[in-house]
């Protein structure tokens, strides 16, 4: 496909590669439909381009280092990336868990990320177990100052909430800073007091195909690396055959075209902001025909 | 897209166990089968209406089957029974998935592809007793493996294309054919006569020319002349 | 006892194939978690001295350092089971189910490859790896709507062997790659029987709920 002519998609940014695999060997990739080239240069700039028909690198882009990645937009960013305090704590715990590809709309697994009703049956005896599938009312709003979405007061049972420890109630928040770029917020195990954050930052590629990277800051010195990067990835290949199969897979937001309830209020404001703003990159509204 | 309803078989009925689900293609729409713990078969939309999840990823428990994703229960009718998120909701009546007529029928699972048609299924054969050889699916689009099929002299073409009547060698079958989708086609092929009447070797050896007739089907592909999307266009639906 | 350990990614079939058999024996053994992604740990100095090939599963048991799906569960079965129903000796069992390790090593690896392709962006000859992935499936789906006439649910014999083991992985995740079930009615129903052997479980990409 070729470049979207969505601006509101265009004037996103977006995070396209970890830093640490950004190098002297040029990498090309895909976003948007349009085809971009990155890599470090003899000065150890980093850079990224469009690629023009003939395959050369053309327009330069704007470029961001941030939470481990590098960013990237092909339009005119009216922000700056979001901020994320916790980031700039020092004693946090860095996990970059590797990006994973998803032959559907971004927009489906930034919907994904954010319910809970789908634990006891695609994360049985991890996230959510039977009998235990209520959700219980929790509050979701766009938060005009900062134009996001957020969504308070989250509560789901979770059958260990430590390796090996009993089941409870876990408390969690999430927020959506910007539509390709989801996170949530959860009572840190270890430290009561605190907050473990888990995000994904969503690269589309095209209208139904995206590679998706989760990002974890947390307050552990227990788990192993290893362990911690295991256990984010066995969720997010669960959560994988959930996205492939949903029909369409483009995100509709015509609200009568799916059938959500109370545990889906965070879906119904994620898509009234979608709407407000007038994205349709990733929509079943679709930029795919509109010129 | 439109086409002409009609009965269309879309597996082998011995091959959809009770309490399972499966997915297939009717005309490229995605169907989802499904027999419920009393052996009765169901064919529907395969879409959970809630969050748009393929229902053949289901799971099929007693006379309902529930969707992988939030575990949605829908009854025989198709309609919404239990949403496990809020145990307590009386589910509205609204929420329903669509359904097509479903019935077992000479050792196969049919399905009407009109969701709203009532016509009955009207067979030129009726026989309970059946020895199931295989499902067979081809890369080959319906039009031309129909056309293929006529072309054969051991082939006859009942049933306004939906059965086609078989005599390799020795042996009687009969295949019921699907029209998968644009570049596929699968044939349900069975003995008339008991399983004691066609034992192993019998169906065995069918299976075998089955596989021959795929190789077949597929080596020498007859270029699809009916335009693109178009089914009802199929000369056998006339 | 010499302690088993087997050095493992989560997300990789061909150890999942291990896993699966350890399960099936309920041998006890130890998991030494390998950051295949996005670390490529596997290979790296420490894990090409255990496999030069540099790729999972790696069984080692006191001495032994035995690597390749199809080998350990030969080993294991040898080893493990002792009444012999998962490898059993007689010569034409035997042969066939060599046959069907070796289908397991060569053809039907190119639905391993279609899977890293899928989800890692493995490099790959997509259309010729579909291909060969697809051809493999319709050759075992031919196979076992063979075996249904002998009223067999397995790929050879009245029993399980370490052919349905080595076998499942592959089409079991195979919607992981974009490949649907719709066109294989017997491995289904061969599927569902590998779900009922005491000690299986699954991995991502396999609901638990079915």
């Amino acid at each position: 496909m070729t470049k979207t002519t969505d601006i509101v998609a265009l004037d996103e940014w977006y995070a396209i590669a970890v830093m640490a695999d950004v190098g002297g060997n040029p990498i090309r990739t895909r976003l948007l439909g349009q085809d971009i080239i990155y890599g470090r240069g003899p000065n150890d700039r980093v850079s990224v381009h469009e690629v023009d028909a003939s395959g050369r690198p053309g327009a330069a882009l704007p470029t961001r280092e941030r939470y481990n990645c590098l960013w990237t937009s092909l339009g005119a960013p009216r922000h700056e990336i979001f901020r994320l305090a916790e980031a700039e704590e020092k004693d946090r715990r860095v996990v970059v868990c590797g990006w994973i590809k998803m032959r559907t709309s971004g927009l489906r697994l930034v919907e994904n990320f954010l319910d809970m009703a789908h634990f006891p049956y695609i994360h049985p005896n991890i996230l959510g177990a039977e009998p235990h599938t209520e959700v219980p009312q929790y509050a979701s709003e766009i938060r005009r100052d900062v134009d996001e979405v957020w969504a308070t007061n989250c509560q789901f049972y979770q059958p260990q909430i430590v390796a090996n420890g009993p089941g409870g109630m876990v408390q969690l928040t999430y927020r959506v800073p910007s539509p390709f770029v989801v996170m949530l917020y959860r009572v840190c195990p270890s430290s009561p007091d605190r907050l473990d954050v888990i995000m994904m930052f969503i690269q589309p590629i095209e209208e139904d195909l995206c590679r998706a990277l989760p990002v974890m800051y947390l307050i552990d010195d227990r788990s192993s690396q290893i362990d911690l990067l295991n256990f984010e990835q066995v969720i997010f290949l669960q959560d994988r055959i959930i996205v492939e199969n949903q029909r369409p897979l483009l995100l509709p937001l015509e609200p009568r075209s799916e059938t959500p309830t109370r545990a889906d209020l965070s879906s119904v404001v994620f898509r009234r902001w979608l709407k407000e703003k007038g994205l349709r990159f990733g929509t079943a509204e679709g930029g795919r025909d509109l010129v | 897209m439109s086409f002409s309803g009609g009965w269309y078989p879309v597996a082998l009925s011995n091959q959809l166990e009770p309490a399972t689900s499966a997915g297939t293609r009717l005309f490229d729409r995605e169907i989802c089968i499904w027999r419920d713990s009393d052996g009765g078969v169901h064919a529907w939309e395969d879409r959970c209406p809630h969050r748009g999840m393929r229902l053949s990823f289901g799971f099929v428990r007693g006379d309902r089957i529930a969707c992988l994703y939030h575990g949605w229960q829908y009854d025989m009718q198709g309609r919404c029974r239990f949403i496990p998120a809020h145990p307590q909701l009386d589910v509205p009546s609204t929420i329903r998935v669509a359904t097509y007529p479903c019935i077992d029928r000479l050792g196969m699972v049919w399905m009407c592809s009109d969701l709203k048609m009532e016509m009955p299924l009207d067979l030129p054969i009726d026989r309970r007793d059946i020895a199931p050889v295989r499902s067979l699916y081809v890369d080959c689009a319906p039009i031309a493996t129909m056309q293929a099929l006529s072309a054969r002299s051991e082939c006859t073409v009942l049933a306004g294309g939906a059965l086609i009547s078989i005599h390799a060698g020795p042996q009687n079958m009969i295949a019921g054919f699907q029209p998968f989708g644009k570049g596929k086609t699968a044939l349900h092929i069975v003995f008339l006569g008991s399983p004691e009447q066609y034992p192993g070797n019998a169906r065995r050896s069918a299976a075998v020319w089955a596989e021959e007739l795929r190789h077949d089907l597929e080596r020498e592909p007859v270029p699809d002349t009916a335009p693109a999307g178009s089914y009802e266009a199929a000369p056998w639906r006339s | 006892m010499a302690k088993l350990t087997l050095y493992d990614y989560e997300l990789d079939d061909q150890c999942y194939k291990v896993r699966l058999f350890l399960g099936a024996l309920g041998c006890l053994y130890d998991k030494v978690a390998v950051d295949v992604h996005p670390g490529s740990e596997h290979r790296s100095a420490r894990y090409l001295r255990l496999n030069p090939l540099g790729a999972l599963p790696i069984l080692t048991e006191a001495d032994l350092t035995i690597y390749g799906a199809e080998a350990i569960l030969t080993y294991l079965a040898l080893k493990y089971d002792t009444a012999r129903v998962w490898l059993p000796e007689k010569p034409e069992t035997f042969g066939r189910i060599m046959q069907w390790l070796a289908f397991s090593g060569s053809i039907l690896s190119a639905a391993s490859i279609a899977r890293a392709h899928a989800l890692f962006e493995i490099e790959a000859d997509e259309t010729k790896v579909y291909r060969k992935a697809r051809l493999a499936f319709r050759l075992m789906e031919d196979h076992m709507t063979k075996q249904q006439f002998d009223d067999t649910f397995w790929f050879i014999g009245n029993t399980a062997t370490i052919v349905d083991i080595a076998l499942f992985p592959n089409i079991a995740l195979s919607r992981d790659f974009g490949v649907d079930h719709d066109e294989y009615p017997a491995l289904r129903r061969w599927m569902a029987h590998v779900r009922g052997i005491p000690g299986f479980i699954t991995m991502p990409g396999i609901p638990a709920y079915h």
